[in-house]
């Protein structure tokens, strides 16, 4: 079942006088619990699809429909919501919010919605994923308190806190060194296979490409190669 | 033109004088009360009008002396009064003017009349805002008792006064007129209370048409020791004086 | 607590310089309102106490008839009619006082000294004595004829000590120069350099002087209970009096001036008019406020001055916030990407910034007044020495202070609304960055 569809997708941007054409007619389908890598060299667009899919901007063209929902008729306000209840995100910067500890920024978008669980089950949920990702021990500590891999650790339990059906990963790996990275990497493959959940990552390291069973190679804003690992693509 | 009719000072007024008490009015004595009415006639203008120029010298023991210059209209027909302080340059402009029965003070820093009384003393001095206007004695006062005496070489009636009725300055006092010629050469002025508060003399008279004026008297005061007044009349003038004078707005014009 | 409240209050602690500089230029302004009001209102309140001491009350009855001669003699005749209207408001009225006063000059040697004495009727008023900080002798005698009390400071001038004989020269009613011998029994603090503190003497004794008899007197001299009724107490009063006795109309005169004149002996009796003559006692009235008008109109300008400057360095302050605000929005411009990402709506962004001046106005304006209070505890300690004109001002020789919270609170909403209003710029920026626009910005 798709989780997510992109139908002949286009985005320009305006550069001084010209425009740049980043993503020029993108036709995807990604199904529930792919792991998914969106894989292509320095400016083939990578980044502008992961915002197209995660709802931060708005194709020129073409449609993207997340969860069965078209998000072209939507309002802000609209778009906010459905990312909040369908999507996680995992930045390469990390993007944790700095004045919050550990506890607070994976709880943070529990918080946020119009159906905020109850506090013995936000504390439950938090708790699990501080520890499945391993830093019950850090739990109070402030976000420039962490290491690199630490930092993303917390980004993936926040991106995970709301159970969103899909998790979008923007280069996970890019700001740390290789053996935190296949760390980071593992972790969200568990994740994937213990919640179901879709992780679509985008990477140009051909290491971690290898890992997902749903490559989706892009040159120059067109979708260039795309294939399933164990099935047809 | 100015006639002197008594050279005696100040200080031979205050000379021993002897005074015999008389119980009674004996005969050949004077109508007392015409007495006073003419001392009044003497000092009021009634037909025409009055000015001249005053030169206050104030002797004051803790403050010292000090000198003013005010310049004084009169119109008694009118009972109306304006003075002006010439000198010193802190007081200049200041006026009193005596319109429709009331007194008014104008102080030319707040450019405001204010509501004065006759009764109150000039600007400090020992002479008092009525020692300039209307002369009225024989209205004001009935005579108790009488006695002879000389004051220098002035043969004079001596004269109790007391007040016929409550609004006067003083409650009583005590004249010195001469036999002579009916002036008036001192005055002692008493509180309601019986206490000395001030002795006038009136040293000199001066002729003008055909009035005499006294253009020199000084004021004593009888309460503070060694506080004295001393006026000094000059420039003195019968003639008419513009009717514009007497108003509220000429003080405030000669103050622009 | 919402969210966009929670991450402001850990914003503001984010750059503590920023904060400091923002909530203490804040606090400076407060500081600045609060002490000016508070001291002004200390003062008003002070002043108001120390006047109605000096003056005897809260409301000044004065009676007047019109002589023979025409001229108005300042005395109550028949104060029947008005005795009865306040008999039937005695619940509104704490204590009535009869008085006569004499404006005149105390002469002793060759010092002269203008001053006002004051008649009180001693044996009516036996608490009188306790209202006076007695500075030399002793109040004990006060009731015996010719016995004086004097303002240390103008006995002073005088060199005049206690228990040594001086002379007072004034009017009489009819304006008859009067002078008595009074003796000097004690001083008490006081300011006659202000031309408030007055002389006291017997009530028979300042009534000789006026040459009025022993039994007679000026003025009715009315404390209510509440001095914030006084206007609303005396026109009911005036109302009641109205067709029982003749009354001098209120608004055509200075009331300060028709205080000199009536109440202090002034200038001697004034003529009335043929057409204004009236029959009996006329009464007139001045009140506390009257008296007060001038001083109370000076204090509410410098009230609003004060205010004033509190308005032009809210505005500087404001200008500061919405400049601090414009750069914090730049250098969060990846931050606030996040935020939108994870589910924060525009609204929830805008709100972070408002939510986060308001704490740094808040944080500014509460040192600021404890800043303000502290100062002015601390000057409180400190006892002025008294019979000087400032201490008219003082409350038993301290600063007086009294801190309106009303005030206070207006103010405190001013400076909310005027920290919003300059954070809305920055804020509304900030909600409206496109997400991913804003997380393409340097984190």
């Amino acid at each position: 079942m798709a989780i997510l569809q992109l139908s002949d997708v286009h985005k320009t941007y305006p550069l001084g006088k010209t425009e740049v054409h980043a993503v020029r007619g993108v036709s995807l389908e990604i199904r529930k619990g792919d792991f998914v890598s969106i894989a292509g060299p320095s400016g083939s667009g990578k980044s502008t699809i992961l915002n197209l899919i995660g709802c931060i901007d708005r194709p020129s063209a073409g449609s993207v429909r997340l969860g069965g929902v078209d998000t072209a008729g939507l309002s802000d306000r609209e778009l906010t919501r459905l990312r909040h209840r369908v999507l996680g995100f995992i930045f390469q910067s990390f993007n944790l919010i700095t004045v919050l500890d550990v506890y607070e920024n994976v709880e943070f978008p529990l918080l946020l919605g119009r159906d905020v669980p109850k506090p013995a089950e936000r504390r439950e949920r938090v708790r699990r994923l501080i520890r499945e990702v391993g830093l019950e021990q850090w739990e109070r500590h402030k976000a420039n308190e962490l290491s690199g891999g630490q930092r993303q650790r917390v980004a993936i339990a926040r991106a995970l806190v709301t159970r969103p059906e899909v998790v979008l990963a923007d280069e996970p790996t890019a700001n740390l060194d290789s053996a935190t990275g296949e760390s980071i990497l593992a972790l969200m493959q568990t994740m994937n296979r213990e919640f179901g959940t879709t992780f679509i990552f985008s990477t140009h390291d051909a290491k971690i490409v290898d890992l997902a069973d749903h490559v989706v190679r892009l040159k120059d804003g067109l979708v260039a190669e795309e294939f399933r690992r164990g099935g047809a693509a | 033109m100015r006639l002197r009719v008594f050279a005696a000072s100040a200080l031979a007024l205050l000379s021993v004088l002897r005074a015999a008490p008389l119980a009674a009015q004996a005969p050949g004595t004077p109508d007392f009360n015409a007495l006073l009415a003419a001392v009044d006639r003497r000092t009021n203008y009634g037909a025409s009008d009055f000015s001249a120029r005053l030169t206050l010298v104030s002797e004051d023991p803790s403050e010292g002396t000090e000198t003013r210059n005010v310049r004084v209209f009169r119109r008694d027909r009118a009972d109306t009064l304006l003075l002006l302080v010439l000198k010193p340059e802190s007081e200049l402009g200041q006026g009193y003017l005596r319109v429709d029965d009331s007194l008014w003070f104008y102080d030319p820093e707040s450019r405001k009349f204010t509501h004065s009384s006759v009764k109150e003393n000039f600007q400090g001095t020992d002479a008092k805002n009525s020692d300039f206007g209307l002369s009225s004695l024989a209205e004001d006062y009935a005579v108790a008792a009488h006695a002879e005496g000389r004051l220098g070489p002035h043969e004079t009636w001596i004269l109790d006064l007391k007040a016929r009725h409550d609004e006067t300055a003083y409650a009583s006092k005590k004249v010195w007129i001469t036999k002579k010629d009916g002036l008036l050469l001192k005055s002692e002025d008493y509180s309601l209370s019986g206490r000395l508060l001030r002795t006038a003399y009136y040293t000199s008279y001066a002729r003008v048409g055909s009035s005499l004026v006294c253009d020199r008297f000084t004021y004593v005061d009888a309460l503070v020791p060694g506080k004295k007044t001393s006026i000094l009349m000059e420039e003195i003038s019968l003639r008419p004086v513009p009717d514009e004078v007497f108003t509220k707005a000429y003080v405030e014009r000669v103050n622009r | 607590m919402n969210q966009s409240m929670r991450i402001a209050v850990r914003n503001v602690g984010r750059q503590k310089k920023r904060t400091v500089l923002l909530a203490g230029a804040v606090g400076l302004g407060f500081f600045i309102i609060t002490l000016s009001g508070s001291l002004l209102g200390g003062i008003a309140v002070s002043a108001r106490r120390n006047f109605s001491a000096a003056f005897g009350g809260h409301l000044y009855f004065s009676g007047s008839v019109v002589s023979d001669r025409g001229s108005e003699i300042a005395v109550m005749a028949d104060p029947g009619p008005l005795e009865s209207v306040l008999a039937a408001r005695s619940r509104e009225i704490a204590s009535i006082h009869r008085r006569s006063a004499a404006a005149g000059t105390l002469i002793f040697g060759p010092r002269e000294l203008r001053q006002t004495l004051t008649g009180v009727d001693f044996v009516r008023e036996p608490d009188f004595a306790g209202g006076l900080r007695i500075v030399s002798g002793s109040l004990d005698r006060r009731a015996e004829p010719g016995a004086l009390v004097l303002p240390a400071d103008a006995a002073d001038r005088l060199g005049v000590r206690t228990g040594e004989a001086l002379l007072f020269r004034a009017s009489t009613v009819h304006g008859q120069r009067n002078v008595t011998e009074l003796v000097l029994i004690a001083t008490y603090e006081g300011q006659s350099g202000f031309g408030v503190s007055a002389g006291y003497a017997s009530l028979g004794t300042v009534n000789s002087l006026l040459g009025l008899g022993s039994g007679e007197f000026q003025t009715l001299n009315v404390w209510l209970q509440d001095d914030r009724t006084i206007d609303a107490t005396a026109e009911r009063i005036l109302a009641d009096l109205a067709g029982r006795a003749p009354l001098e109309p209120r608004e055509d005169e200075d009331p300060m001036r028709r205080m000199a004149d009536r109440l202090l002996g002034g200038s001697g009796p004034r003529s009335v008019g043929d057409g204004e003559r009236w029959e009996g006692t006329r009464y007139g009235l001045a009140t506390l406020n009257d008296l007060m008008a001038q001083f109370t109109s000076i204090l509410s300008i410098a009230d609003a001055l004060s205010f004033w400057v509190f308005l032009i360095l809210l505005a500087i302050t404001m200008v500061g916030i919405l400049n601090s605000y414009r750069m914090v929005v730049v250098e969060r411009t990846a931050e606030i990407g996040t935020l939108r990402a994870l589910g924060l709506q525009k609204t929830g962004v805008r709100n972070v910034f408002l939510w986060e001046a308001l704490f740094v106005s808040l944080y500014g304006a509460l040192a600021g007044l404890a800043a303000a209070l502290a100062v002015l505890a601390l000057a409180r300690t400190a006892v002025l020495p008294g019979g000087t004109v400032l201490s008219f001002f003082l409350d038993s020789g301290r600063i007086p202070f009294a801190v309106n919270p009303l005030e206070t609170g207006r103010n405190l909403v001013l400076l909310c609304v005027a920290s919003l209003a300059a954070a809305s710029f920055p804020a509304r920026a900030a909600s409206r960055l496109p997400p991913a626009a804003a997380l393409r910005a340097a984190y």
